[in-house]
């Protein structure tokens, strides 16, 4: 069957036709029956995806009424058979289903009928009747792995872009709420939502994620993360500039600051552009806490960042080239410590991380069941028994073990992976150059970081292009009163949040 | 394309402030305690005012001819041999400021921090992230410096505050023990590093987004830099002493060692380290992008990215050479002044002067010098 084949007039026909066409695929079900009775009836078939489509309405609403009351007599067989327009006939007065349209190609009904909906034919009609019956299973709403909050809604997403939409919608009842989509995939045709708020999102960011996306090319999209890949500005950049949730709280905060949201079909992770470097350090329980605290613990997080990165990094440089920088007492344990270690500083630092990130690895692929045993395997190879077998000195472990800690307190998985990342190359050059190197590695860094764009807004906007207003919501959170404005994204478009003065 | 990029005004303010405190913050304080003394701080002041001063014509030249490069007016007021070599001069004097600016990066580490390390590879290292910053463009810069500038001043306080308990106002005395003489005899080498290098920004200033305040801002960001060398000069004596000031080679990284509070944060010097390499890297980025951006005028190249990495490979060797040694660098900086004195001052006086008699100005309507 060639793509916009037409359906014939034969029932007969059409059915060889789309059985043909799905390789008489076994879930593909066609059930014939007849309108009306003996002797005047109409041929009629109906076709779903078992499955796909909700049996249950297809039952209540389509079936039952087709073939009971009216429909069982001599007479309604008669005038649908003789009927200028048969299928207007059944749509307008016996079909008791919701949803229902008529389309003249094959291709829809092909695609409608993959896509959970029923398709009703009749014979002696080239047109078909298309009955919205999509009722896919889906998993619960539970509560989301990874971005976990104490306080806070304890929903997430799941993989039915239908669930999620409604998830959104549920929190922001604004009729601005508007949703788009395009199917992506020549092959997984699937359905891909851009969701702004309109009027407080910028028109031209809108428009830039729309024609990114329209200009995908690809057979399939599995995961949000296909998208992530294909729209992103940067492609040789460890850093992330597409942000993900799969919590709706916090992409319908994004939303409310004038981002657009991009959601995918079979993926509880949600994407969320602009992202800005900041964004990464944010959690949605920083707006559920009290804003000192939430502050205090934003505070945290960019030393976690800075630790992560930099820890075993300034171990090396300062125990293998700075030595004077070290307290004396203390320079005298770490000499005496390493006095057994075989190995220069930057060796034992990179066999320490490296262990470390095969346990990590191993922590996330291994089945459930064998958890205690990683656990307990674990912390001899990173641990005392490391120290005493001399291959490492304990303070070696500390580093490792803080550095280990430290990544994990982003709340943005895909921060804390980029920082695993660039860790290495910083160790290297510690080793070489020293303080100096770490220098030279953390220029690199910054200077790679202003360069980089997400859908037009600089990446470090509010440190670098600095902007006084989005300080309020940066390194720290004012309280609630005090953010009366926006972020600023790329234009101020619509800024004001609301005013609440602070109450006396 | 890099040379559309358009920085803010606040972008321009930190740049010129950076650029000015640049590699002179580790230099400034001897040079001034040197010659005047316990009266270096009035030095400094002597210094910054006549700085202000060389530093007027760049301005008034960036104010006649907004939007324009100095390579596109010199043609039309020096005509078409002495515009081009005027831009010939100056991109050789860029070229040269680069590779002693690398040469001092160079000297530093490997006397200061990393004995061992060969110095090459300390060139290298640091010309490669130049190199990186320029490919990225202006505004990469610009906004780098944005982000750390408040590092900057954060550190700088920090080590202020750390050097309060070492603070001596002893050491200030006598005033005027000789009288105002030293202090002006002082102040050449002061005006020479930073302020008779600053005719950088007339390659700069044409992408400052709001043309209007660029020239008030750039000699606001040259005062905030000086009086910033001046307090360094004064917390210098403050706490080493004329003495040693003058004959410690890098003061301001001797002044760092200083700090000791309760035996536990000691050694600070690696604050210092980082103050001066940040501030050193933006200059050489900014030396470097006007070198290239002179040479590509100058001989009509459409952009400069090709011609970095070139530039790069001979800066390398070039300021290996350029000093033999660390005691010719200060003999070298000493007489700075005349070496400094046309590209800084005398080029900038002349642009106007010829500007100002045959009434030459960018016209705001069409963007033509008529």
């Amino acid at each position: 069957m060639n793509a916009n084949a037409t359906l014939a007039p034969s029932l007969r026909h059409n059915l060889d036709m789309l059985k043909n066409a799905l390789g008489h695929s076994t879930d593909f079900i066609v059930r014939s029956f007849r309108i009306g009775d003996a002797p005047a009836f109409v041929s009629a078939a109906l076709l779903y995806t078992e499955g796909l489509a909700d049996s249950k309405i297809i039952d209540e609403f389509i079936m039952e009424p087709l073939m009971s009351g009216i429909c069982r007599s001599a007479d309604f067989g008669a005038r649908l058979a003789n009927h200028r327009d048969p299928l207007a006939l059944l749509k307008d007065s016996v079909l008791t289903v919701n949803g229902l349209s008529v389309v003249p190609d094959a291709g829809v009904l092909l695609e409608a009928i993959l896509s959970g909906d029923t398709a009703i034919l009749i014979d002696g009609s080239d047109r078909a009747l298309i009955a919205a019956t999509k009722g896919v299973e889906h998993r619960s709403i539970a509560e989301p792995a990874s971005q976990t909050v104490i306080r806070g809604p304890l929903e997430g997403f799941v993989e039915s872009i239908r669930v999620n939409t409604a998830l959104i919608r549920r929190k922001i009842k604004d009729p601005r709420l508007w949703l788009e989509t395009i199917q992506i995939g020549t092959v997984t045709r699937t359905d891909v939502g851009i969701m702004y708020i309109n009027g407080i999102a910028d028109d031209s960011i809108v428009r830039e994620v729309r024609q990114r996306i329209e200009r995908i090319d690809i057979d399939g999209i599995l995961e949000s993360g296909y998208i992530e890949e294909l729209i992103q500005d940067e492609k040789w950049s460890p850093f992330p500039t597409i942000f993900n949730s799969e919590r709706p709280d916090a992409i319908t905060a994004g939303l409310l600051e004038g981002r657009v949201a991009i959601l995918v079909d079979g993926t509880p992770f949600v994407l969320l552009v602009p992202a800005l470097f900041v964004q990464y350090f944010q959690s949605p329980e920083d707006y559920y806490h009290r804003w000192d605290v939430s502050s205090l613990i934003r505070m945290i997080r960019y030393m976690g960042f800075l630790i992560a990165l930099v820890g075993p990094s300034v171990y090396i440089a300062v125990t293998t080239f700075h030595q004077e920088m070290i307290p004396t007492n203390l320079l005298i344990n770490l000499a005496s410590q390493r006095e057994g270690v075989p190995f220069p500083a930057f060796i034992e630092a990179l066999l320490m991380e490296v262990t470390f990130e095969i346990l990590r690895e191993a922590g996330i692929r291994m089945p459930r069941a064998v958890g205690s045993a990683i656990s307990i395997v674990g912390t001899l190879v990173i641990g005392q028994a490391a120290v005493e077998a001399g291959i490492v000195s304990a303070a070696m472990v500390i580093v490792v073990s803080i550095t280990a800690i430290s990544s994990f307190v982003m709340p943005s998985y895909n921060m804390s992976i980029s920082i695993r990342i660039l860790r290495f190359p910083l160790m290297g050059l510690a080793a070489s150059f020293g303080l100096f190197g770490i220098f030279i590695g953390l220029i690199l860094l910054v200077l790679h970081l202003c360069s980089l764009k997400s859908f037009g807004a600089p990446y470090m906007t509010s440190i670098a292009p600095f902007y006084a207003s989005n300080q309020k919501d940066t390194l720290f959170r004012l309280p609630r009163w005090g953010i009366a404005k926006r972020p600023r994204l790329l234009n101020r478009n619509n800024p004001t949040r609301g005013r609440n003065p602070p109450q006396t | 394309m890099i040379t559309n990029g358009k920085i803010s005004v606040r972008q321009f303010t930190i740049l010129v402030v950076i650029f000015t405190v640049g590699s002179a913050i580790l230099y400034v304080p001897g040079l001034l305690a040197e010659e005047a003394k316990q009266d270096a701080w009035l030095a400094g002041i002597v210094g910054t005012g006549f700085g202000l001063l060389s530093a007027w014509p760049i301005k008034s030249l960036a104010e006649r001819f907004p939007g324009q490069r100095l390579t596109e007016y010199s043609v039309v007021l020096l005509g078409k041999i002495a515009g081009p070599a005027v831009s010939i001069v100056y991109f050789l004097y860029f070229f040269m400021l680069s590779a002693m600016l690398l040469r001092d990066v160079g000297d530093f580490v490997t006397t200061q921090m990393m004995p061992e390390t060969p110095i090459q590879a300390i060139l290298i290292a640091f010309m490669f992230i130049s190199i990186y910053a320029v490919r990225l463009g202006i505004e990469v810069i610009a906004r780098a410096a944005e982000f750390f500038f408040p590092i900057l001043i954060g550190l700088a306080s920090i080590l202020f505050i750390l050097l309060v308990p070492k603070i001596d106002f002893v050491q200030l005395t006598p005033v005027l023990e000789r009288g105002i003489g030293p202090a002006f005899k002082a102040a050449p080498p002061f005006i020479a590093i930073p302020f008779l290098q600053l005719s950088v920004f007339l390659m700069l200033f044409p992408l400052v987004s709001n043309a209007k305040r660029a020239g008030r801002v750039f000699m606001g960001g040259v005062l905030a830099a000086g009086m910033f060398l001046i307090l360094f000069t004064t917390v210098c004596l403050l706490v080493l002493g004329a003495y040693l000031t003058s004959v410690e080679s890098f003061p301001s990284y001797a002044l760092a060692k200083q700090a000791n509070i309760g035996e536990f944060i000691q050694r600070t010097e690696a604050v210092m380290a980082v103050i001066w390499f940040l501030s050193i890297f933006f200059k050489l980025s900014l030396c470097f992008y006007a070198s290239a951006r002179f040479y590509a005028d100058t001989f009509k190249l459409s952009e400069i990215r090709a011609s970095l990495f070139p530039m790069g490979l001979i800066l390398v060797p070039l300021s290996t050479v350029i000093y033999p040694n660390a005691v010719y660098t200060t003999l070298i900086v000493k007489s700075a002044f005349f070496y400094f004195m046309p590209t800084g001052f005398l080029i900038p006086a002349l642009l106007l002067v010829v500007a100002r008699i045959r009434g030459l100005r960018t016209r705001t309507d069409d963007g033509r010098i008529a």
